[in-house]
């Protein structure tokens, strides 16, 4: 009987190298132990299964050696197996099955733990503030969390997505905070995903974002600190296997303006740093559209001996300022990428290489004029203070969008483009909530929160988009 | 296939850039412009600010004179382009000179081009020249290439109407706005070419003058447009020079609030001037003492004489040229709208009863508190 | 519906709806009219507008969850459809002249040597694709907007008061009392007028009781925005270059120059005039293409309204002189005020 099974389940397996088959006899009774070597720990299997199978004596012959076994073994998991399928998921999750003759077979978890440890965050650094990050551990992960809200209202959901890849997904939300509407379409999305594998928590990212726009509708973060305060605000987190980023919904345009240093540093200067954000935005979209309109259509919005000197630094060059601004901005585009690319060692050479070639050389051989070099090289670094990829990849895209209706119509196009901004902008929901949170449905007390930081005595009150259960935070 | 859509309507928006499509490189900047009439047509000169950059990158400044005439100024502003390379460009208009011509005859047919035109901005100061051309004015050696300056005429301008009190800075907008009104007479300064001692020539920006009907009138001499800028509040501080115990000393006046209020009563007009002004000494050539009260009294009338004198000498410049500068009859349009026909031709300064009342005060008198020279 | 939007949303589009048509021809034709009295005349108009406004709040009130077309159609019957079609009719018209002057004063102003249809096209594509995304969009984007321009707005004011000079509000009346009247009449039936096409939104307002304290004030807050205007374009330009120029409020802001080196902004300035012709047209887009068909889902709808009204409009006014339509745009449009009387009769029948 057991040989069969044994033969089966090679065929069906197609004798992969990996699946270890050990046949052991304990006291006249021959034992099947079924598991897969990459995935489970061996030190787990000698020690609690061979030793506390071979401490039992008369026992084994006992019928129900499983309720036996399950009352011994202390911490790992005993599970029942139900039909063939859920044989075959065991021994892929890592359990190793135990086969006794003429019993019912039954599984342990003896998993190995296949990651990093904890390290620092690699994209999203802090100067002050606690430094761990999420790993691809599952475990980890949620535990990152738990022990940060010790409270037995942090709810989980656990989900299995994938027809091959069968990832764990979790869903994480506070059970007295939350909006019960807002779990329920969450959850519904997440059951009706149909797909064949889930590698990275990305893949989850795009297919709830429903809409289409560059603009991100859903953060990914990888540190547990950030997830915990969003959680106490009354969103939610989802967490999936083998991904070190945790994604967090709704969010909201204001949160893309937020850096980790905002939450544990003074509050005045975080104001100013914030402001300072905003203008920042501003620059990075407008500034080269501006410059373009104003010295191709509307020559009458500058002073004049600024006007002179833009025409003095035009003469000689040969292509239309247009193609100029869109060339330059392709350059540095091409540098941006090309630097992230670039193995670390040899990375210092390529960037000055680059911006050499870009600023002396390019000026001096009368291909561009200084001040459109000036011009995109300020609206690029304005773009790089969000430490959001996909908020600088939007500001991208709209900032080129912005140079091709300012040379069209001059700055009657950046009035245009600005229109098609801001309608664009507040179409989108995240979530099922309006992404212009404070601003568009006006809530005067958020707006001001959003902009100046108060103090961590006063910020006792929770959105009431999110929430409309439990508004006051504290009673300080 | 809506993707495809809206990628060819974008693809064939980008070439129609809008037809006014203009590279900074083609542009003739237009700082100053200059509008004569002579036989006929109007002559155009055009001072346009040209940059060169040389080879190592330096950028040197020039301005050059561009000539043309037509029969109307927008007609000759367009000639301009049958000459030159770059397209006239208006917009950053900061000097308008008239030239004699115009001054004599034609002031008021130059009005509609400039005020109409939706490139010419009308922000630009306005000046004339009664005695000269206005090409001679921006180009006196006849050059081609020369170094009219319009930002020293401007800031000297600005400098005199704050400093001097002779002059008065206006913008062509304002000069159209004050035209445009009922009753009153405005005024424009005037630029001339002066000659140096050493035999080169310069421009002096000297006093004001009226416009009536269609003309210049004679220019107002150094009392009287000091009396007409005290009457509008227009400088900041003037230094005057009375007399006093045989000796000139020099005053400054600044802070000059004046107001003319006219009443009619029993169909006669009486109208007064109030000054109130505060002076300070600045040159006391004598051995007085300024804080004593008998000598500050004796100051205060000096000023107060003097003061009367350059505004009588207005009173007289107006009832001759029958131009009313200060705008009597329209203050009697402001105030007493329906009796306004009544009075509409007539010289108010000679049928109407001018009281002049100055109040000032001197009390600050330098860093020294004697003199002793 | 579960399409909800907030009461601070329909203030903004209502004061974007009033001030709309006053860059325009309203300005040219109250300072035509009555000259130096118009600050006067403005001042009447208020009191002469409260009998409309009162009127429309009875409407109002007896509103609960129907639109303006249900309700019409309930209250009068087969009078009541006729009534929709000369609204739909009024709308169109409204749209039809605003969009001539706002591509005049664009192409006028700024772009002096492009295709009017050029602009119309691009402009009105943007405007139907925001209209296009539901009215919460719309509602949002015209609320960001407002917030924006009212922001310029008062800092503009502000730089404007060193200019004033009082003295040029003088003769304070200079024409007959007759003409005053007429301004007056004039300025309410261009202020109250867009009043009724906001009664549409109320059935889909989050907060209903409100509703009427946002028509008040929105009418209030109208009324102060053209006054200030007013009175700064006669206290600093005076009347006579006011009625030369073709649109004075715009050359009113050439004048401003801050710290020596802050003074060509009126390029910028600009935006406030065309974000009021933004709402303005967004909204009536969207009113039309709702009343006009059954079936309320068109997205291509939008678009030829939205591109049809402007191109006809542009034709038709370079190809004949239409001068006399702006001047008698008043009375057409005044009769929505016989509309707003006739709706707020109370019913014989119970």
């Amino acid at each position: 009987m057991i040989e069969k099974i044994e033969q089966k389940i090679k065929k069906d397996f197609k004798n992969s190298p990996d699946i270890v088959f050990r046949k052991i006899k304990i006291r006249n009774k021959k034992i099947l132990l079924i598991y897969n070597i990459t995935l489970t720990n061996s030190n787990n299997i000698n020690e609690f299964i061979l030793e506390k199978l071979t401490t039992l004596k008369k026992r084994i012959t006992n019928k129900n050696i499983y309720n036996h076994l399950s009352n011994i073994i202390p911490e790992n998991v005993i599970q029942d197996i139900k039909d063939k399928n859920d044989l075959y998921t065991k021994i892929e999750s890592g359990f190793t099955i135990v086969i006794i003759e003429k019993q019912k077979p039954f599984a342990i978890e003896t998993k190995e733990n296949l990651s990093r440890g904890i390290t620092e965050p690699l994209t999203e650094q802090s100067i002050s503030g606690p430094k761990d990050a999420f790993t691809e551990n599952y475990q980890t992960n949620i535990g990152l969390i738990r022990k940060r809200i010790k409270t037995n209202k942090l709810g989980i959901k656990e989900k299995t997505i994938g027809k091959q890849s069968k990832t764990k997904v979790a869903i994480l939300y506070m059970n007295n905070i939350i909006e019960p509407n807002l779990l329920k379409t969450i959850e519904e999305k997440l059951n009706h995903i149909d797909i064949d594998a889930i590698l990275d928590s990305t893949y989850i990212k795009e297919i709830l974002e429903n809409n289409q726009s560059p603009f991100p509708t859903i953060i990914t973060t990888e540190r547990p600190d950030t997830a915990s305060i969003s959680l106490l605000e009354g969103k939610i987190c989802i967490l999936t296997e083998n991904s070190p980023y945790g994604l967090i919904i709704p969010t909201f345009f204001s949160d893309l303006f937020h850096a980790v240093e905002d939450n544990y540093q003074n509050s005045i200067n975080v104001t100013f740093t914030r402001i300072i954000r905003y203008t920042a935005f501003l620059i990075a979209i407008i500034l080269p559209a501006l410059h373009v309109a104003i010295t191709t259509y509307d020559h009458e919005a500058i002073p004049v001996t600024l006007l002179v000197n833009f025409a003095a630094q035009r003469e000689g060059v040969p292509f239309p300022l247009i193609a100029e601004a869109l060339g330059l901005t392709l350059v540095f585009e091409l540098l941006r990428e090309s630097d992230i690319r670039m193995p670390h060692l040899s990375g210092t050479a390529i960037s000055i290489l680059g911006a050499i070639v870009l600023g002396d050389a390019a000026v001096a051989a009368g291909i561009v004029s200084p001040i459109m070099v000036i011009v995109i090289a300020l609206s690029a670094i304005s773009s790089l203070m969000f430490s959001n990829v996909g908020m600088v990849n939007a500001i991208r895209f709209w900032r080129i969008f912005f140079i091709i209706f300012a040379g069209i119509a001059g700055i009657i196009g950046i009035f245009f483009a600005s229109f098609l901004l801001i309608g664009h902008l507040s179409s989108l929901k995240s979530g099922e909530k309006p992404y212009l949170y404070p601003l568009a449905p006006f809530n005067k007390r958020f707006l001001k929160e959003v902009i100046i930081k108060k103090n961590i005595k006063k910020e006792n009150k929770r959105m009431p988009v999110l929430t409309d259960k439990n508004y006051t935070r504290s009673n300080l | 296939m809506k993707k495809i859509k809206i990628l060819l309507l974008i693809l064939i928006i980008i070439p129609l850039t809008g037809c006014n499509y203009m590279e900074l490189n083609k542009l003739a900047i237009v700082s100053a412009l200059g509008i004569d009439y002579k036989d006929n047509k109007y002559e155009i000169t055009a001072q346009v600010m040209d940059i060169q950059k040389t080879t190592n990158g330096d950028m040197s400044q020039k301005s050059i004179i561009y000539e043309a005439e037509g029969k109307t100024i927008g007609k000759a502003i367009r000639n301009l382009s049958e000459k030159y390379p770059k397209t006239i460009y208006l917009g950053h208009l900061e000097i308008i000179i008239l030239g004699k011509e115009i001054a004599e005859e034609k002031t008021n047919d130059t009005f509609d081009f400039l005020i109409r035109s939706p490139e010419v901005r009308s922000t630009g100061n306005i000046l004339v020249n009664k005695y000269q051309s206005a090409k001679e004015t921006l180009n006196p050696k006849n050059e081609k290439e020369n170094s009219f300056a319009t930002e020293q005429i401007k800031s000297s301008l600005e400098n005199a109407t704050k400093r001097t009190g002779t002059v008065k800075m206006i913008t062509f907008e304002e000069f159209i706005q004050e035209y445009l009104q009922k009753g009153i007479d405005p005024v424009i300064p005037i630029i001339r070419i002066g000659k140096n001692k050493d035999e080169t020539s310069n421009t002096i920006i000297t006093h004001l003058a009226p416009l009536k009907n269609n003309k210049i009138e004679k220019e107002l001499d150094e009392k009287q447009s000091i009396a007409y800028n005290t009457i509008n509040n227009n400088y900041d501080d003037i230094v005057i020079t009375p007399e006093y115990k045989n000796n000139t000393i020099g005053i400054i006046l600044y802070n000059p609030k004046s107001k003319i209020k006219t009443k009619i009563k029993n169909n006669k007009i009486i109208t007064n001037i109030n000054i109130t002004i505060e002076a300070k000494a600045n040159e006391l050539n004598q051995k007085i003492n300024p804080n004593n009260k008998r000598t500050q009294k004796e100051l205060e009338q000096i000023i107060k004489k003097e003061l009367e004198d350059y505004i009588q000498s207005l009173i007289n410049y107006c009832k001759e040229t029958d131009s009313d500068i200060l705008g009597l009859k329209n203050i009697i349009y402001k105030n007493y709208y329906k009796e306004y026909k009544n009075y509409k031709n007539l010289n108010l300064y000679t049928e109407s009863n001018i009281k002049i009342n100055i109040k000032t005060k001197i009390y600050r008198s330098g860093s020294i508190n004697k003199g002793e020279f | 519906m579960n399409k909800k939007i907030k009461s601070n949303e329909v203030l903004a589009i209502e004061i974007g709806l009033i001030t709309a048509l006053f860059p325009g021809i309203a300005n040219t034709l109250i300072l035509n009219t009555s000259k130096n009295a118009s600050l006067l005349s403005v001042l009447i108009a208020i009191l002469i507008g409260t009998i409309p406004l009162f009127m429309i709040i009875k409407i109002s009130k007896n509103i609960k969850t129907e639109s303006l077309k249900e309700y019409i159609i309930k209250k009068l019957g087969i009078l009541g459809k006729i009534l929709n079609i000369i609204l739909i009719t009024i709308a169109i018209f409204i749209l039809f002249i605003n969009s001539w002057l706002i591509i005049d004063f664009i192409i006028s102003q700024f772009l002096t040597r492009t295709s009017y249809y050029f602009i119309a096209i691009l402009f009105f594509t943007i405007i139907a694709y925001i209209v296009n995304k539901g009215i919460e969009t719309t509602s949002r984007t015209v609320f960001v907007l407002f917030i924006l321009i009212s922001i310029i707005m008062i800092a503009l004011w502000i730089c404007l008061i060193p200019y004033i000079n009082l003295s040029n509000l003088k003769p304070y009346i200079d024409v007959t009392t007759n003409k005053i009247i007429k301004s007056s009449i004039i300025n309410t039936v261009y202020i109250t007028m867009p009043l009724i096409y906001i009664l549409d939104l109320k059935h889909i307002t989050t907060d209903k009781e409100n509703f009427e304290k946002t028509i008040v004030i929105g009418y209030i807050t109208s009324y102060l925005i053209i006054a200030i205007f007013l009175f700064f374009l006669l206290s600093i330009y005076g009347i006579e270059l006011s009625t030369i120029l073709t649109y004075p409020v715009y050359a009113l802001f050439k004048k401003i120059q801050i710290l020596g080196f802050i003074e060509r902004i009126e390029n910028f300035a600009g935006i406030q005039i065309i974000t009021v012709f933004f709402v303005q047209a967004s909204y009536l887009i969207y009113y039309i293409k709702r009343n006009l068909i059954k079936n309320k889902n068109q997205k291509k709808l939008t678009y030829l309204i939205a591109l049809v009204i402007p191109i006809t409009s542009i034709f038709i006014f370079k190809n004949y002189n239409l001068t006399i339509v702006l001047k008698t745009s008043v009375y057409i449009i005044g009769s929505i005020i016989t509309i707003i009387t006739f709706l707020s009769i109370p019913q014989k029948n119970i």
